[in-house]
C-alpha cells in the first residue's frame, strides 16, 4: 500500500481519473498526514480540513456526472500564505494580517481551482516573505523534516515542507530572492521560479514587485511542469504579466538532451561553497555529460555583487509596498496613548492619525519587517537615492548582461542552489547580514528576471539534501525541465523517514 | 564616497518617514545592524557602471515592453465585501480616529 500522500502530481492525478481514489479520500490522506506530523514540523499557519472535504465531495460529484476534469484533478495543492484565497485567512506570516481573510483569491489560485486541484490550506513563511528560513514568521518556523533541528529554508519553507514530507505533491510558493529554489534544495524537492512576468502576480501580497514571482514545488519534475503549465499565462489585472502562449512543459520533461549546452560559471564555485554540496552538484554535472550534454565554462563576473544589489532593490521596493499596511482598510489596528489623548483640530486629528499608523505598523511587523522598511526608507531618502536605489539598479543591469552574454554560447547554466545544506535553526537569526550572504546564488537570476529552478542532486553523506540550481534565458522554462529531468533520473525522488507512517 | 553614518539620529528620522514607531531598545539594535548591512553594500559604489544600460523601471523580456491595457469597466468589491476586513468601518466607509474622547472608531469622511 502507498503511504500517504506519497504520490507525485501525475501519480494522483491519474489514481482520481481512473477512479482508483475518490477525490474525498486523497484529500483525508493528506489531512491524516497533516494531523501527523504538522504538530512537529508546523508547516501550515492554515489547515482546514472540512473546507478541503467539501472541495473534495464536489469533485467526487463532477466526476460522476461526466463532466470535463482540469490538469490538476483531485490533486491537494498547498498555497504559500502570501497568496490570497477567497474565504480564508491570509496572514503572509505576519500580525499586521493575522485575522484577514482576503475577498478574492489569487489569478494563480483561481487557475488552480479551475484545474480541480483541491486547494489544501496555507502554508508558513517568513513575514512578508522576508528571510531565508522561516525563522521571520511571526507564528514560529518550520521544520526541516530531514532534520527537525534544521531550518527547511525560506521564505516559502512551509510549502516546501508540506511537499517534502509528503503532505501535498505540490504546493505554490513565491521567489523574490530565492524563496522558491533555497527551501526546495534544503528539503529535497523540485522548486520553479519562473521567468518575471510568466505568472501573475495578482493576488500575491507584495515584497518587491519587480523581483516577485509565483511558482510550483513539486516531489517530481514533471508535477512541477503540470502545476506551472496551470498557473502561468497572461493576466490582465498585472500589467508585468507576459502576453505569450504557455507551452506544455510536461512534454519537456524527458525530451532529448541532444545539441544541449550547459555552462558552468566559476564565480559559483568560490570561497563559501561547502565541499560535500560541490562534490555532489560537480557529479551531476558529469553525469548530465556523460548523457550527452555539452558543458562548458562560463563567466559572470559581477556576480559577487548580487548580494548588495538585490538588498537595495528589495528593500527600496519592500518600503514602498509596505506603506499600504496602515491600519485603515484591513489589517491589525493598534491605539497608541497618544491616539487616545488625541485633541480635537485638525492638527489633534492629524496627530491622531499618525500615532495610530505608528502604533499600529510597530505591533503589527516584526524586526526583520521593520529593518528592511528603514533600509529601503534610507536607499530612497533625498541626497542618497543616486549612490544606492539608481546605482543598484545600474548594477543589476550589468548582472542581467552577464547571463545575455553567457546565453550566447549555452543554452542553460548550472550552480549549486545554496552554498550549504540547511542550516541549523537559529544559525543566524542573531546576524542579518550571513543570513543575506545565504542567498548569494538564487539572488543574480532574480535581479536578472530569468527562468531558474532547484532540483535534488545526490544527498550529501550526513543525508541532507543537496541542489543543483538550472537557470536559463527568458521563458525557456521548457528547456529547465529537459535537463531537470535528465538530473532527476539519475538522482530520484526520496522522501524523508518521518513522511511514512 | 564617504560612507555615510547610519546612527541613531538617521533612524529615528527614517522611523519618522516610514510611520514606526520604535521602541529606544529597538531603534539602538536597529542603527547597529543597519550600519552593518549598509557597510557591506557600500561595496556597489566601487563598481564600474558606466557601461550599464538601464532604465528605473524593470525591463525584462526583449521585445515584451510594457503595453497599455484597455480601459474596461470589470466587476469589483462592493461596499459593503470591501468593508468587511476594515478594523473599524462606518456602512458608508472606513474609520479612522479623529475626536476627542472618541476612540479610535471614528468616522472621518464617511457619514458626512
Amino acid at each position: 500500500m502507498t503511504a500517504p500522500g506519497q504520490d507525485s502530481v501525475e501519480q494522483t492525478s491519474a489514481r482520481f481519473r481512473s477512479g482508483e481514489s475518490t477525490a474525498v479520500s486523497l484529500a483525508e490522506s493528506m489531512s491524516a498526514q497533516v494531523r501527523r506530523l504538522d504538530g512537529e514540523l508546523h508547516a501550515f499557519l492554515t489547515y482546514d480540513a472540512d473546507v478541503l472535504a467539501a472541495a473534495a465531495h464536489a469533485l467526487d460529484a463532477k466526476r460522476e456526472r461526466g463532466d470535463r476534469l482540469g490538469a490538476l484533478a483531485g490533486v491537494p495543492i498547498a498555497v504559500k500564505d502570501a497568496l490570497a484565497t477567497k474565504g480564508m485567512r491570509t496572514t503572509s506570516g505576519s500580525r499586521t494580517l493575522e485575522q484577514y481573510v482576503p475577498p478574492y483569491d489569487a489569478t494563480v489560485v483561481e487557475r488552480l481551482r479551475r484545474a480541480d486541484a483541491l486547494v489544501a490550506g496555507k502554508t508558513n513563511m517568513d513575514e512578508f516573505a522576508m528571510g531565508s528560513s522561516t525563522e521571520h514568521s511571526a507564528f514560529g518556523p518550520s521544520k526541516n523534516p530531514w532534520d527537525t533541528s534544521r531550518s527547511p529554508g525560506g521564505s516559502s519553507g512551509g510549502s516546501a515542507v508540506a511537499v517534502a514530507a509528503r503532505m501535498s505533491p505540490a504546493a505554490l510558493g513565491s521567489d523574490t530572492g530565492g524563496s522558491i529554489r533555497q527551501p526546495a534544495a534544503f528539503t529535497g524537492i523540485v522548486g520553479v521560479k519562473p521567468t518575471y512576468g510568466r505568472v501573475s502576480r495578482y493576488g500575491l501580497i507584495a515584497f518587491a514587485s519587480s523581483l516577485d514571482q509565483v511558482g510550483p514545488f513539486a516531489t517530481t519534475v514533471r508535477g512541477a511542469a503540470r502545476v506551472l503549465s496551470v498557473i502561468a499565462g497572461h493576466d490582465r489585472r498585472d500589467a508585468t504579466s507576459l502576453d505569450v502562449p504557455v507551452p506544455d512543459y510536461e512534454a519537456a520533461c524527458g525530451a532529448s538532451l541532444r545539441g544541449m549546452r550547459v555552462g558552468v560559471p566559476e564565480e559559483y564555485f568560490a570561497e563559501g561553497l561547502a565541499p560535500e554540496v560541490e562534490a555532489s552538484v560537480r557529479r551531476a554535472i558529469a553525469r548530465l555529460e556523460a548523457d550527452g550534454v555539452t558543458v562548458r565554462r562560463v563567466s559572470l563576473p559581477h556576480t559577487g555583487h548580487a548580494v548588495a544589489t538585490y538588498y537595495v532593490v528589495a528593500t527600496a521596493e519592500a518600503s514602498s509596498n509596505l506603506a499600504r499596511f496602515d491600519g485603515v482598510r484591513y489589517g491589525l489596528r493598534a491605539t497608541s496613548v497618544a491616539t487616545r489623548g488625541a485633541s480635537s483640530g485638525a492638527s489633534g486629528v492629524a496627530d491622531a492619525i499618525k500615532a495610530m499608523y505608528g502604533a499600529t505598523r510597530d505591533a503589527g511587523f516584526g524586526a526583520e519587517v521593520k529593518r528592511r522598511i528603514l533600509l529601503g526608507t534610507f536607499v530612497l531618502s533625498s541626497g542618497y537615492f543616486d549612490a544606492y536605489y539608481r546605482k543598484a539598479n545600474a548594477v543589476r543591469a550589468l548582472i542581467r548582461h552577464d547571463f545575455e552574454q553567457a546565453f550566447k554560447e549555452v543554452d542553460a547554466i548550472v550552480s549549486p542552489t545554496s552554498p550549504t545544506t540547511a542550516f541549523a535553526l537559529g544559525a543566524h537569526t542573531a546576524d542579518p547580514l550571513a543570513m543575506y550572504l545565504s542567498d548569494v546564488y538564487t539572488l543574480p537570476a532574480s535581479l536578472a528576471g530569468i527562468a531558474a529552478l532547484n532540483v535534488p542532486v545526490e544527498a550529501a553523506p550526513d543525508g541532507l539534501p543537496i541542489g543543483l540550481q538550472i537557470m536559463g534565458p527568458w521563458l525557456t522554462e521548457s528547456a529547465l525541465f529537459t535537463l531537470a529531468a535528465a538530473v532527476e533520473a539519475n538522482a530520484p525522488p526520496r522522501a524523508p523517514k518521518l513522511a511514512s507512517p | 564616497m564617504k560612507p555615510p553614518v547610519l546612527d541613531r539620529a538617521m533612524v529615528d528620522h527614517l522611523a519618522e518617514l516610514a510611520a514606526l514607531s520604535l521602541s529606544d531598545r529597538e531603534a539602538e539594535s536597529m542603527a547597529r545592524e543597519l550600519h552593518a548591512i549598509l557597510a557591506y553594500v557600500e561595496e556597489i559604489s566601487n563598481v564600474d557602471t558606466s557601461a550599464a544600460m538601464t532604465s528605473d523601471t524593470a525591463r525584462t523580456v526583449e521585445g515584451q515592453e510594457a503595453r497599455w491595457r484597455e480601459d474596461l469597466t470589470t466587476p469589483g468589491l462592493s461596499r459593503e465585501e470591501a468593508l468587511r476586513g476594515a478594523p473599524h468601518a462606518t456602512e458608508l466607509g472606513f474609520s479612522v480616529p479623529g475626536f476627542v474622547g472618541a476612540g479610535s472608531g471614528n468616522a472621518l469622511g464617511g457619514g458626512r
